[in-house]
C-alpha cells in the first residue's frame, strides 16, 4: 500500500503580516513518511523546533528516540547560537522551545502513527471504522500536553519506554483508507460536538487552501474553533 | 454522499455581501455602542466623578448590564429600573443596547485573547512608605523583598513574551509608587516619564543588568551553575507616610485611560503591596470604584497583598474576613476583587485552596507566597 497526497495545507493564527505560523509539515512521498509539529506559542523559537523535528522524522532520523531528540537539540542550538543573544533572548531560549510530533509512514499493509502531543491522526475506513489518535474525546484537549523539548531534562518522562510505547499504534490500510493528521484546534473543534460525522465529511472535502481558510475562518469567528495555527493534511490509501 | 464543505455556515453568512450587510443593519443601532459590559456610568461622568469624589448620588448612570460572573458593585442608591430606562442623549434603550449586545455575540468575561494588537495591562501599586524598612524573615527589609519580586516578575514576563523575533507588546506595564516622596511612577532612568509602557520598552530600559549565577538542571540528574544576566529595574525606597488613596486614585486614571483605549482587551490586572495604614484617608471608596473600570471583556481586577511582620499566621486567598486579625487588613480584603475563576487551576497547582468565594487578597505572605501572589497574578490565559 502507498499513501497519496489529497490535501495539504495550513492557516496561520491571524492574518496580520507579522504572524508566524508555528505549524510544520514535512513529507517524503519516496519514503512514505509524513510528518506534522505544532510549535507551541509561549517557546523561544517554536517554528524552528517544529521544522527540525518533522524533517528529522521525515528524513529517518527518529527523533522520538532519546539520540534522535539529542541530534535535533544539537541542531537547534547551533542554529539560535544562544551565546549571541540579548540578556531576553537567551532567557526565552533557556525556557526552551517546545512542539508536537505526529508522524505517519507506510510499513506493507500498515500505517504505523507516532503521536508526541496534542496532533491528532484520524484515519476513516480503518477496519471500517473512523480511529482516531492519540485522543478520542474533546476534554483530553485540555489538558497540558507533553511535548518534545529543547530542554533535555524536559524529555525525561517521553523518554521513558512506558511512555514512548504509549506514543505509536499502528492501523490496517487498504485501497480507500483515509488518513487525516491534523493539529489541536482542528483536532478539538473535530471531536467536540454530537456532529462528529458531518465535520468528518467536512474535513474529506477540503481540497483547497481556501476551503480550509474560509472553514477557519467561519469557525473561528462562530466561537466553535479555537485560534491558532490550523494545519491539515489529508492521505489516501492505494495499492502500491 | 459527501458534503459541501461551506454547507455548515450561517444563512447569514451565505446571503451576498451587500444583503448580509442590510441585515447586520436592520438589526444593529446605528450609533455605535460605547461601553458593551458592566459600567454603570459613561466613562467620562464617571471619571469626573473619581476626580471630583462627588457622591454617587450626583452622577448620571448610562446604561446597566449585570453579566454573570462579574461582580456588580452596585451603588446602593441606583435602581434596576430606573437604570434600565435611562435613555442618554438620544441613545438606544437598554434593551435595545441587549439585542445589540447579543446580536454582537456574548462572550464570557477573562477571555479575551491577549494578543500585539490586543494587549492587556498590569498595573503595580508599591508602597514605599517609611514602615517598609521593617525586616521580614531572613533579614530582608519588606522594601528589598519586594522590588526583588518586581524585578523577577518583570523579568518572567519578558522572558515568556519574548520570541526569535523579539520581545513582543503583548502587555503594558506600569508601576505606582507612592510613600514620602508623594505618588509617582515607581520606574527611574528613561521609563519615569510615564506610568504605563508597552513591554519591549521596559525589556530595553533596566536600570542595570546584573551578572548572576543560577542553578540549572544538567539533564542527567544533576544540578550546574549557569551564570546568567539579570536585569533590574527596582531597587528598595521606603520614606514616609502611606498616601493610599491618592496611589489608588492615579491607578485610576490610567486606567480609565487604558480601558478606553483598549475596549475590548483583557481587562487590567492591579497588583497592589502594602504593609498598612494608609495616612490619607479610607481607600476602600476609590478601590470599590477602580473596581468598576471595565473593557468589554470584564472589569479590572484588584489584588491587594498586606504584608506584616508580627506573629499571626498567614491567610491567602481567603473567602471571609474573618481570620483576618486587625481592621487594615480587613479593609484590604474588602477592596479585593473576587478570585477571578481562569485563575483558580493557577492557584491550586501551587498549593491554594482558592475557590470562587475567594478574594484575590493575601495577608502576612511569606517569600514564597508572595512570589506566587504575583506569579498567579500575572498569569493570563488566552496569549497568543
Amino acid at each position: 500500500m502507498r499513501l497519496r497526497i489529497v490535501f495539504n495545507g495550513t492557516v496561520p493564527k491571524d492574518d496580520s503580516p507579522d504572524s508566524v505560523n508555528e505549524d510544520r509539515a514535512a513529507i517524503d512521498e519516496s519514503r512514505q513518511a509524513f510528518t506534522l509539529s505544532d510549535g507551541a506559542s509561549e517557546s523561544y523559537d517554536s517554528a524552528r523546533w517544529a521544522g527540525l523535528l518533522a524533517d528529522a522524522w521525515t528524513s529517518g532520523r527518529l527523533p522520538a528516540s532519546r539520540r534522535g531528540i539529542e541530534a535535533a537539540i544539537g541542531e537547534y542550538e547551533r542554529a539560535c547560537d544562544p551565546s549571541s543573544l540579548s540578556w531576553s533572548k537567551r532567557a526565552a531560549f533557556d525556557r526552551g522551545s517546545y512542539a508536537t510530533l505526529l508522524g505517519i509512514s507506510v510499513r506493507g499493509a500498515f500505517a504505523r502513527v507516532i503521536a508526541v502531543g496534542d496532533s491528532i491522526a484520524l484515519g476513516v475506513g480503518v477496519d471500517d471504522e473512523i480511529v482516531s489518535f492519540p485522543y478520542t474525546f474533546a476534554e483530553e484537549f485540555d489538558r497540558r500536553p507533553l511535548l518534545l523539548s529543547t530542554k533535555r531534562e524536559a524529555n525525561a518522562t517521553l523518554c521513558a519506554s512506558t511512555v514512548a510505547r504509549g506514543c505509536v499504534t499502528r492501523w490496517p490500510l487498504r485501497p480507500g483508507t483515509a488518513l487525516m493528521m491534523m493539529t489541536d484546534a482542528l483536532g478539538q473543534w473535530l471531536m467536540c460536538q454530537d456532529d462528529f460525522r458531518g465535520r468528518c465529511d467536512t474535513l474529506l472535502d477540503v481540497r483547497t487552501d481556501d476551503d480550509l481558510r474560509y472553514l477557519v475562518r467561519s469557525e473561528q469567528t462562530n466561537g466553535a474553533m479555537k485560534r491558532d495555527d490550523t494545519t491539515l493534511l489529508h492521505l489516501h490509501a492505494e495499492e502500491s | 454522499m459527501a458534503q459541501d464543505p461551506r454547507a455548515w455556515t450561517s444563512s447569514v453568512d451565505s446571503l451576498p455581501p451587500g444583503d448580509r450587510m442590510e441585515l447586520w443593519r436592520s438589526r444593529v443601532p446605528l450609533r455605535p455602542i460605547p461601553v458593551r459590559l458592566p459600567l454603570y456610568l459613561d466613562r467620562l461622568t464617571w471619571h469626573r466623578a473619581l476626580l471630583d469624589q462627588v457622591s454617587w448620588s450626583d452622577v448620571t448612570f448610562g446604561r446597566c448590564h449585570d453579566y454573570p460572573g462579574i461582580r456588580t458593585d452596585r451603588p446602593a442608591d441606583a435602581g434596576a429600573t430606573d437604570i434600565e430606562r435611562e435613555n442618554y442623549n438620544g441613545q438606544p434603550e437598554a434593551a435595545d443596547l441587549e439585542a445589540a449586545a447579543m446580536s454582537q455575540g456574548e462572550s464570557m468575561p477573562y477571555a479575551a485573547e491577549i494578543s500585539r494588537a490586543n494587549p492587556s495591562c498590569f498595573l503595580f501599586v508599591i508602597d514605599q512608605s517609611g514602615s517598609m524598612d521593617e525586616r521580614m524573615e531572613g533579614g530582608t527589609s519588606k522594601a528589598a523583598f519586594v522590588a526583588d519580586v518586581l524585578n523577577k516578575t518583570l523579568y518572567n514576563l519578558i522572558t515568556r513574551c519574548t520570541k526569535a523575533d523579539g520581545c513582543r507588546p503583548y502587555f503594558d506595564v506600569g508601576v505606582v509608587a507612592y510613600g514620602g516622596n508623594g505618588v509617582g511612577s515607581g520606574f527611574e532612568g528613561a521609563l519615569s516619564g510615564t506610568i504605563l509602557h508597552s513591554l519591549p520598552e521596559i525589556e530595553k530600559n533596566p536600570l542595570r543588568i546584573e551578572e548572576r549565577v543560577k542553578k540549572v538542571p544538567d539533564g542527567a540528574g544533576g544540578l550546574v551553575e549557569q551564570s546568567t544576566k539579570f536585569p533590574v529595574w527596582f531597587d528598595p525606597k521606603n520614606t514616609g507616610g502611606t498616601p493610599m488613596c491618592e496611589a489608588m486614585r492615579r491607578a485610576a486614571e490610567v486606567l480609565v485611560e487604558w480601558s478606553d483605549s483598549h475596549p475590548n482587551c483583557y481587562p487590567a490586572t492591579v497588583i497592589h503591596v502594602t504593609d498598612g495604614q494608609s495616612t490619607d484617608g479610607d481607600p476602600e471608596h476609590i478601590a470599590t470604584q477602580l473596581r468598576q473600570i471595565a473593557t468589554s471583556d470584564g472589569q479590572v481586577l484588584l489584588f491587594n497583598l498586606h504584608i506584616d511582620a508580627t506573629s499571626s499566621a498567614p491567610v491567602i486567598f481567603p473567602a471571609t474576613e474573618s481570620a483576618l486579625p486587625d481592621h487594615h487588613s480587613k479593609a484590604l480584603f474588602r477592596m479585593s476583587s473576587g478570585f477571578p475563576p481562569h485563575l483558580v487551576g493557577a492557584a491550586t497547582e501551587r498549593g491554594y485552596s482558592a475557590t470562587g468565594e475567594s478574594r484575590f487578597f493575601g495577608y502576612k505572605a511569606g517569600y514564597e507566597a508572595i512570589v506566587d501572589f504575583f506569579e498567579i497574578g500575572t498569569r493570563a490565559s488566552q496569549m497568543r
